[in-house]
């Protein structure tokens, strides 16, 4: 049987075919996707916050794009993941409310996104697809069995990657 | 830094009361805006979790519509005034002199006139949190947005986020009867704000 798995707001989880991770309604947070094709192992991330230097409180690893990618990588690992046959998909980093000024993070979604590109390019982490930027919130199915990655929004509708 | 977990009931009520006398505000300029009597429920004050946030509001997928302002002076913070599809279709319809059930879209002036809405609310309760505090506030120009409720509040967590793990909310809830419109307004300041508030109300 297929399993639904559920990610919430600077959380993650790891998992294998033929399940399916699923995050709802990203903002300006951001869905790292790391998936093995090889060995069909997976894990989606919903961060926050682009590393630890922007908040006082660093206990989660799921809530920063530095920490996170580091982790997951190590959780996959324990279900036979291998780094050299692993992809990277990302999605979010928004704005929602266009041209908010004085925002104490300035662009935040755009700083989730590029920090997400700079772990995964230090982690030698291939990006294959991404659906980021914009105006619109979207909720994310990542399919285990294939790595497809099915975004919605109330925008554009269904955005397969 | 305060820890929003240790509030004492006393210091919550302090801050439901700056939701009462903000309500007070609120429906006199809500009513008269609207030419309808709109009713606003008893505040509350809560402390959530800020991975809980959407949830304690009906759920991060939710369809809204949301207009966002950011306080700043003496005290800042963030107010969301977000509703349904629904009941924003009717305010245009309101808003605009328009037969009840006209607007099916919202155009760009629906949407200004529903932000207008959001910066008289917002500033109806921030003149009250003002006077009570004596501590100058003042609200940004209104943002404006439709999608998901937990897409439209994850950057307020994420702000949130940098200094604390919870969020104190001031939540009054409005509605009226005859058009069946209904909303929700928050309040939530930031946590070095929430020290400046309670200390100026006397209960720091």
């Amino acid at each position: 049987m297929d399993e639904q798995i559920k990610v919430g707001i600077a959380d993650l989880k790891v998992s294998t075919a033929p399940n399916k991770i699923i995050t709802n309604a990203l903002g300006s947070c951001v869905a790292i996707i790391l998936y093995d094709s090889v060995h069909k192992v997976g894990g989606l991330a919903h961060i926050m916050l682009p590393s630890t230097a922007f908040s006082k409180i660093r206990s989660n690893p799921a809530k920063f794009a530095d920490t996170a990618v580091p982790e997951m990588l190590g959780m996959m690992k324990q279900l036979g993941a291998l780094k050299t046959t692993t992809w990277a998909k990302i999605v979010g980093g928004a704005q929602m409310f266009a041209n908010v000024l004085a925002e104490p993070l300035g662009n935040i979604g755009q700083r989730n996104v590029q920090a997400t590109k700079d772990i995964l390019s230090k982690e030698n982490i291939r990006i294959v697809a991404e659906d980021t930027g914009g105006d619109c919130g979207k909720s994310v199915e990542f399919n285990l069995d294939n790595g497809e990655v099915t975004v919605k929004s109330i925008k554009y509708g269904v955005n397969r990657l | 830094m305060i820890d929003l977990k240790n509030l004492t009931p006393f210091q919550l009520d302090a801050l439901k009361e700056i939701g009462n006398i903000g309500a007070s505000h609120a429906d006199t300029a809500l009513s008269e805006l609207l030419r309808k009597k709109v009713w606003i429920s008893v505040p509350e004050a809560k402390v959530v979790p800020l991975d809980e946030v959407p949830q304690e509001f009906g759920g991060a997928e939710k369809m809204v519509v949301g207009v966002y302002l950011q306080m700043q002076g003496q005290i800042s913070g963030n107010i969301l005034f977000f509703f349904s599809q629904e009941t924003a279709l009717t305010l245009a319809d309101i808003l605009m002199n328009r037969p009840a059930g006209t607007t099916k879209v919202l155009n760009e002036m629906d949407q200004s006139a529903i932000k207008e809405t959001g910066t008289i609310l917002a500033g109806s309760c921030l003149t009250a949190l003002s006077a009570l505090t004596n501590k100058e506030i003042i609200p940004s120009i209104p943002y404006y947005a439709m999608d998901m409720l937990g897409a439209l509040v994850d950057f307020i967590i994420i702000n949130l986020s940098q200094n604390a793990e919870y969020a104190m909310i001031i939540q009054l809830e409005f509605s009226e009867a005859e058009y069946k419109i209904d909303g929700s307004f928050l309040l939530l300041p930031d946590p070095q704000s929430l020290e400046v508030i309670l200390t100026s109300l006397g209960v720091g």
